[in-house]
């Protein structure tokens, strides 16, 4: 069975339709790379996924459980609180990291799982330190995320959605706010959780990352997706001429 | 020199009850003010109507005429209604202290609405993905962080309000301005209203140190 399966989702912004009719499914163990040119509708798909966007149309069924589907009147989500439990199988690391800045590391990757999930500090911290050690920032864990570069900042982020032991991490570009030089070091670590099987659902512009970590590829291009495979298929030898011309367009720069 | 030992001691007696209406007034309107900012940023369009309301008024009429407004308007409305003077009458520093509550609470409603709104959006989305409830996450994320944001123009009200006490000896209040301008008067000398000076800026000062060690101890982060 699918850990997460969308059906026939469509998402409009005002009179503008984001999303139309996507179906998505994901198996465990997967590393889906959601790739496609700007304004397609990429991260709104996984905004949705994550309930931070609520869409008009479509079902999302997460583990088993559905959060939200369409019924006569019109899209029907889980409760509050039901939906805060089920989303917390979904992990998120945002574009902008988003970490809390008041808080030290540590306190950023403690303060869901003490306050969520009712651990113990000292259990927390625990889990804590090792994420930390995972993605090479043990010596920081208290420092502010003002001290910290944007890669470590998108380090701490990820091991932050770890703390919660999410099934499916989803990212939604967590490279694009980063200098050149740093993309690398997060990349590494989003390579080392896919050798480890973590279901994950990646909207990048790293083709060469795509390629070489994906075991799923989905092309969206004016909200459709109008293209999905390995990424031999999808990004090696691409069918399609939508998809050809894209990767010809970003190799071209 | 003799008439300097006649005035001082009512001078500091005046300042006790300034040193009073101020602390009354702030420790009131800073919890009042964080609340009434809820009305202000809330989805309910008559809480937000009202709030507008309110701060509309507050900020937009004199403090001194709502000071007068508030201790007359409601002896006065007392009267008509028929209640004896000896059964009860609003005191003078209640009704003062009342309109200083209602009118510091509508600036510092002000301040925490915009110190909240300035939160950004990613904070409320990574609390969120994280399954923390909207109480945690005001909780733990935005009141932390709100309360740096808006800490410098707190302590600019703050100062304001100790100088704002003096409007008060308008309705008679015998706080440290009222009884310095009749020590003035009386001995005939300026020496009252510089001791009274001196007073207000040695309290100024006292909360400037307080705000400045309370900004040092929030600056170990940046947002």
């Amino acid at each position: 069975m699918s850990i997460l399966e969308v059906k026939k989702l469509n998402k409009s912004f005002g009179s503008t339709h984001i999303l139309k009719d996507i179906d998505l499914s994901l198996e465990k163990g997967d590393t889906m790379a959601i790739i496609g040119p700007s304004g397609s509708g990429k991260s709104t798909l996984l905004r949705c996924i994550n309930c931070l966007e609520r869409a008009e149309k479509g079902t999302i069924i997460l583990n088993g459980i559905t959060i939200a589907e369409e019924k006569e009147n019109g899209m029907e989500y889980l409760k509050d609180d039901e939906l805060r439990m089920a989303r917390l199988h979904l992990g998120m690391v945002f574009q902008n990291f988003n970490l809390f800045p008041h808080l030290t590391v540590l306190e950023n990757l403690t303060l869901a799982p003490m306050n969520v999930d009712k651990k113990s500090q000292t259990e927390a911290e625990k889990t804590a330190r090792e994420l930390l050690a995972k993605v090479g920032l043990s010596d920081k864990s208290d420092s502010y995320p003002c001290e910290l570069s944007g890669g470590q900042s998108q380090r701490v982020a990820i091991a932050r959605a770890l703390a919660m032991d999410p099934d499916i991490l989803c990212f939604d570009e967590p490279t694009s706010a980063l200098d050149p030089e740093l993309t690398g070091e997060v990349l590494q670590v989003i390579k080392e959780l896919a050798a480890e099987h973590m279901t994950m659902l990646i909207v990048t512009h790293e083709m060469g990352f795509a390629k070489e970590v994906a075991s799923q590829v989905v092309f969206m291009d004016d909200g459709r997706i109008t293209g999905r495979g390995t990424p031999e298929e999808l990004l090696v030898n691409p069918k399609e001429e939508r998809i050809r011309a894209f990767l010809n367009k970003l190799l071209s720069v | 020199m003799e008439s300097f030992f006649r005035f001082f001691p009512e001078l500091v007696n005046g300042l006790g009850l300034t040193l009073s209406l101020f602390v009354l007034t702030l420790v009131c309107s800073i919890p009042l003010g964080f609340l009434c900012s809820q009305a202000g940023l809330s989805k309910n369009k008559v809480g937000r109507g009202v709030y507008l309301a309110y701060v509309t008024i507050m900020r937009g009429t004199p403090l001194i005429l709502q000071v007068c407004f508030l201790y007359f308007g409601i002896n006065l409305l007392l009267t008509t209604l028929g209640v004896p003077a000896d059964v009860f009458r609003l005191d003078r520093f209640v009704g003062a202290f009342i309109a200083f509550v209602l009118n510091y609470t509508a600036y510092f409603s002000e301040i925490f609405r915009g110190g909240i709104q300035s939160i950004n959006r990613g904070q409320y989305e990574a609390a969120s993905v994280l399954g923390l409830s909207k109480s945690l996450t005001m909780r733990k994320i935005v009141i932390p962080q709100v309360f740096k944001i808006v800490m410098p123009s707190i302590g600019n009200e703050v100062i304001n309000l100790v100088k704002d006490t003096a409007l008060v000896s308008l309705i008679a209040i015998e706080d440290l301005m009222m009884l310095a301008w009749s020590a003035t008067n009386r001995e005939a000398s300026v020496m009252p209203l510089i001791v009274a000076m001196v007073f207000y800026l040695a309290i100024n000062a006292v909360v400037t140190l307080v705000l400045r060690k309370i900004e040092k101890r929030m600056s170990y982060y940046r947002i």
